[in-house]
């Protein structure tokens, strides 16, 4: 045989997704490969497309809302108290303070619900399925003060425009005490099950690493930019509803890699714990919403309010007409932007570090296509 | 060569230290659920197909069939026919909701001005067709005996 035939090796072309347990719901990924190392990485969008943002165009303000709890579906607190934030400084609505705090106990346990289901499957990409069902046992305890608050266990709803819908119920504040002293001992066992483990040390460190200047130039936020070292967050830069009044820190990493990622959510994790704690030692009493028209019609002008969700800055634009539907909305998710690194970080990996990197952004393809 | 020798121990280390946190966790509480033999006790506010809600002391249905709710559904998953009784007053003939579009959101009970609406405990809402998605408001299928 020709010799020159032998010795030439091709680049080729892989398809990864949508149907790939390892892209977290329906991302594909079209991976130009030479032989084991990917030379570009593209990701292919709209799998999950459901048009939110034309739909809210058809509803009034206050149906809109179950529709946000379809967007960051693992954190769906988070995405009611944006759209509602929205809404009231539309309407320079007050919102009653006990309601406040309500809301940033619900967002706090919400974003640790949210670390823990990125951190079980984030485990289970690196091939350790133990630490995904200890990290849904303590996801479940939440989901149950949440199912025990509104009803649901993913589409919570909870929020709605002026406040929340209903007060806390009885021994809900017991229970969640409980759960923050529960899980400070499950943080122990998290660290010393994966984040001492040395396989997964050596998996994680120094892959996928992102400098602080792409991270912003990206538009990444949340724990993938503060992983960077990079110290924003919207809840200490520009304090929304009552985050001025906690003591918190914002835990940061160094190198930006993918173990810094991993360190950051952890950490924010107890941090979050702390805000839970403090918010409720210091829960006022009054009312839990605010005296608005069951038709919502603010006057016409525009709205943006963007807040810290668990995967990062989400930003509700609304354009109001003076109607009871809004005239233009559009949604500012993380997720969309911190996927844009993927390019970025894939390219001279191995395919199974893609899976890594893919999981340490903690994409929502919910929040993605929106 | 020191080097190595440290990171070798510290492997020999982690790898048992997190066995020992499974071998913890395996004498602990069962926490899983044999569905269905067992069931989960569900909060008071649980979310679940929307109903009407019988007066307990005429044992009519309160709802007036003003439609607050069908404006307030986000996807437009109730549908109602409503007739006029003898006192000229509006009741439900038919009235269903199509689960394969509800939200389970309880925006039909919060607007409804009577109280006439609740969101029951039932949550196996799986169906074989499209038809028999739509369920009847009227508890186990009963229609108002107006």
């Amino acid at each position: 045989m020709n010799q020159t035939i032998i010795n030439t090796t091709e680049e080729y072309f892989l398809n990864m997704g949508p149907q790939h347990p390892s892209t977290h719901g329906v991302l594909r990924l079209m991976l130009k490969m030479d032989g084991e190392v990917v030379l570009e990485a593209v990701p292919d969008l709209g799998y999950l497309h459901r048009g939110f943002e034309k739909i809210a165009e058809s509803r009034t303000y206050s149906q809109f809302l179950p529709f946000t709890d379809r967007l960051d579906y693992v954190a769906s607190m988070a995405n009611n108290q944006a759209y509602c934030m929205a809404v009231e400084k539309l309407l320079k609505a007050e919102v009653p303070p006990r309601a406040e705090y309500i809301r940033v106990i619900m967002a706090e346990l919400n974003r640790i619900a949210s670390h823990l289901v990125w951190f079980g499957p984030f485990a289970m990409d690196l091939g350790a399925i133990t630490p995904f069902l200890y990290a849904f046992k303590s996801r479940e305890m939440i989901l149950d003060l949440f199912e025990s608050a509104c009803g649901q266990r993913l589409t919570y709803s909870y929020m709605k425009i002026g406040g929340v819908r209903w007060d806390l119920p009885e021994g809900f504040i017991e229970k969640t005490r409980e759960f923050c002293r529960y899980f400070k001992g499950q943080l122990d066992d998290y660290e010393t099950l994966v984040g001492g483990n040395i396989i997964f040390l050596e998996r994680t460190r120094g892959v996928g690493a992102l400098s602080k200047e792409d991270a912003i130039d990206y538009g990444c936020t949340g724990p993938v930019l503060r992983a960077t070292g990079a110290r924003h967050d919207k809840r200490k830069d520009e304090p929304y509803s009552v985050y001025n009044e906690f003591e918190f820190d914002i835990p940061v990493g160094k190198t930006g890699d993918t173990l810094d990622r991993y360190r950051v959510r952890l950490a924010e994790m107890s941090e979050s714990l702390k805000i839970i704690e403090q918010a409720l030692d210091k829960l006022p009493q009054g009312e839990i919403s605010a005296k608005l028209p069951k038709l919502i019609k603010p006057e016409p002008g525009e709205a943006y309010t963007c807040i810290e969700t668990p995967r990062g800055e989400l930003g509700f634009y609304i354009v109001s007409d003076g109607t009871a539907k809004p005239y233009r909305m559009k949604i500012r998710s993380s997720s969309f932007s911190n996927l844009s690194v993927i390019p970025l970080l894939c390219r001279g990996l191995k395919v199974s570090d893609v899976v890594i990197v893919l999981g340490s952004i903690d994409i929502v393809l919910g929040d993605v296509d929106r | 060569m020191i080097r190595i020798i440290k990171e070798i121990y510290k492997a020999l280390i982690s790898l048992p230290a997190g066995m020992l946190v499974t071998l913890k966790y395996l004498f602990g509480r069962t926490v899983t659920m044999q569905y269905p033999e067992e069931r989960w006790i569900l909060p008071e506010r649980f979310r679940g197909r929307v109903v009407l809600i019988r007066d307990e002391k005429t044992l009519k249905h309160r709802c007036t069939a003003c439609g607050n709710c069908l404006r307030a559904c986000p996807n437009a998953s109730l549908r109602l026919e409503s007739a006029v009784d003898q006192n000229k007053k509006r009741y439900p003939v038919k009235f269903t909701v199509d689960t394969a579009l509800c939200l389970f959101c309880g925006l039909c009970v919060d607007s409804c001005p009577f109280n006439a609406l609740k969101m029951n405990k039932d949550y196996e809402l799986a169906a074989a067709s499209r038809e028999a998605c739509v369920r009847s408001l009227f508890p186990d299928g009963e229609n108002d005996d107006r």
